[in-house]
């Protein structure tokens, strides 16, 4: 894994019951890319984001951040695990065919169960995890995540939403936290706001605000769940001026939004989702220009 | 007044315990049952608020007074039997009113808190418990206002202070009866319209709180 990746999806299954949302999604993002990821309502691009920092578990697949392991380990995803299974000796000495096909078989088929695996193999996951895995608070403390619906706490200030976080999680002392919140207001000019509720913000402040809370705990990586679909349109503009300015700044972005004309300037790379897999990936130009997939063309379509 | 004293006393003593039981019930309810310790602990929740809500206060108290905590009942100040039967009692309840305000609450506040890296019982305590406090207060008052007036079935044991038989409300009512029957029910209308001031002013306090949690909010 180089370090150029900051964050990793790989191979990521979700289920709901018997939906399946998520079939096998895996991307990349590099340190300082701004990701636009678009599709229909239903493609699953906004479980996607939630289960990067696993606000829902993926069913299968990992997620890694810096070169850690979030989730945990799907052994289908490493061939040295697979081999390392009973399953994988017992068929080899059965059937002795070559190695890339025993493995493709047992991963197609889904013929791992710990129940069945030796204690090698057991071990070897453990290991695995072990060397690897990185805390989910941890992790949530390095993704920012910037709601629909803003999510500002209630019952505190504009200030203690910015303050909260950083000082229970001891990042900073009440005083650095609440000097790096004023700094943070400042910027999006609603420093006069700190001891005012949320109930009194319109939804583009309280979006605004939302979106420096995250900035509060230095995040590596921030992601947008639609951040502007629950505005009035007037107080749209304001949020996007503010999530170009993150950009421009170099901020690590993956954002889920039905603004093209955002996605068209801001974003490095784009995303087509839809039934749960990635259709298109390419830059702006290539998807919105000339979308290879008859798919994307249509819902390109319909949308601009 | 000596003796609406000791029913104040005891609704009190039963009303911070059973606030501290109903806060604790109402958050093993609602918490992910990821281990089995929770699992225990929340059918243990279940089965304690399903025993308490399914038989009567009175008998409660009797069975608590005469069975588990009969070394407080031999005390020479004996209060302790009553506080603490009525507290488990309302504990019961509140633990339902708290869970239902708890479940009032959006979900995006406790993802919000989680996505910053928050702990569950972080949040809990920090966003969600003080969010959900506000919505139940008129039921919580509900609640108290019960407990006051239920408090009332104390007369039905010796209550000790210092060794000296004492009585609640009611029971003080029934004691000056029984010693002047042709006032019995004088002494009687007397004890409800102590109540009943008690609860005028306790729905007093309740809505200077409402608008005092609303004015918080603007």
């Amino acid at each position: 894994m180089s370090a150029e990746k900051l964050l990793e999806i790989r191979g990521l299954y979700k289920n709901f019951g018997s939906l399946k949302v998520l079939k096998g999604v895996s991307c990349d993002i590099a340190r300082g890319e701004k990701v636009v990821i678009i599709g229909a309502s239903g493609s699953g691009k906004s479980t996607m984001l939630r289960c990067m920092n696993l606000l829902e578990n993926p069913t299968f697949g990992e997620i890694w951040l810096e070169g850690r392991l979030l989730t945990p380990v799907d052994p289908y995803l490493h061939n040295d695990i697979i081999r390392a299974s009973r399953t994988y000796r017992r068929l080899s000495a059965r059937e002795g065919a070559d190695d890339e096909a025993l493995i493709k078989k047992i991963r197609a088929e889904d013929l791992l169960h710990e129940r069945n695996e030796g204690r090698d193999y057991a071990a070897l996951m453990r290991r695995f995890y072990g060397d690897n895995y990185m805390d989910t608070d941890s992790a949530r403390a390095r993704i920012g995540m910037v709601f629909q619906h803003f999510n500002l706490f209630n019952n505190l200030t504009v200030m203690e939403n910015l303050t909260l976080a950083p000082v229970r999680l001891k990042r900073k002392t009440k005083e650095e936290a609440e000097e790096k919140g004023h700094e943070l207001l400042k910027r999006i000019g609603l420093d006069d706001k700190a001891d005012v509720y949320p109930s009194t913000l319109s939804g583009g402040q309280k979006q605004r605000v939302a979106i420096v809370r995250s900035l509060a705990m230095d995040p590596q990586v921030i992601l947008f769940d639609e951040p502007t679909s629950a505005l009035d349109p007037e107080m749209v503009g304001e949020v996007l001026e503010l999530m170009k300015a993150l950009a421009d700044a170099g901020m690590t972005m993956c954002v889920v939004t039905h603004e093209m004309g955002f996605a068209r300037e801001v974003a490095d790379r784009v995303l087509f989702m839809a039934d749960g897999t990635i259709l298109e990936s390419g830059t702006p130009a290539e998807v919105f220009d000339s979308p290879k997939n008859p798919r994307t063309r249509q819902f390109l379509e319909a949308v601009l | 007044m000596e003796s609406l004293g000791y029913s104040l006393l005891i609704a009190l003593g039963a009303v911070v315990i059973g606030f501290i039981i109903g806060v604790a019930m109402a958050v093993i309810r609602i918490s992910p049952k990821t281990n089995p310790v929770m699992r225990a602990l929340d059918r243990f929740a279940v089965l304690y608020i399903t025993v308490i809500r399914g038989t009567p206060t009175l008998v409660q108290l009797l069975i608590l007074y005469n069975s588990v905590l009969v070394s407080f009942k031999s005390m020479s100040t004996n209060l302790l039997v009553p506080i603490i039967a009525f507290g488990i009692n309302s504990g019961a309840y509140m633990a339902e009113i708290i869970r239902s305000g708890i479940c009032s609450i959006d979900v995006g506040q406790m993802e919000a808190g989680r996505s910053l890296g928050l702990s569950w019982l972080t949040t809990m305590r920090r966003v969600i418990i003080p969010q959900a406090i506000k919505v139940v207060v008129p039921a919580m008052f509900n609640e108290i206002i019960i407990l006051v007036k239920e408090t009332s079935v104390v007369s039905y044991i010796v209550l000790k202070v210092g060794s000296r038989q004492k009585y609640d409300l009611l029971g003080m009512a029934e004691k000056q009866g029984l010693a002047t029957p042709a006032c019995y029910l004088a002494f009687l209308f007397t004890a409800a319209a102590l109540y009943l001031a008690v609860v005028m002013l306790l729905t007093f306090v309740q809505h200077h709180i409402e608008r005092k949690l609303k004015k918080n909010e603007r």
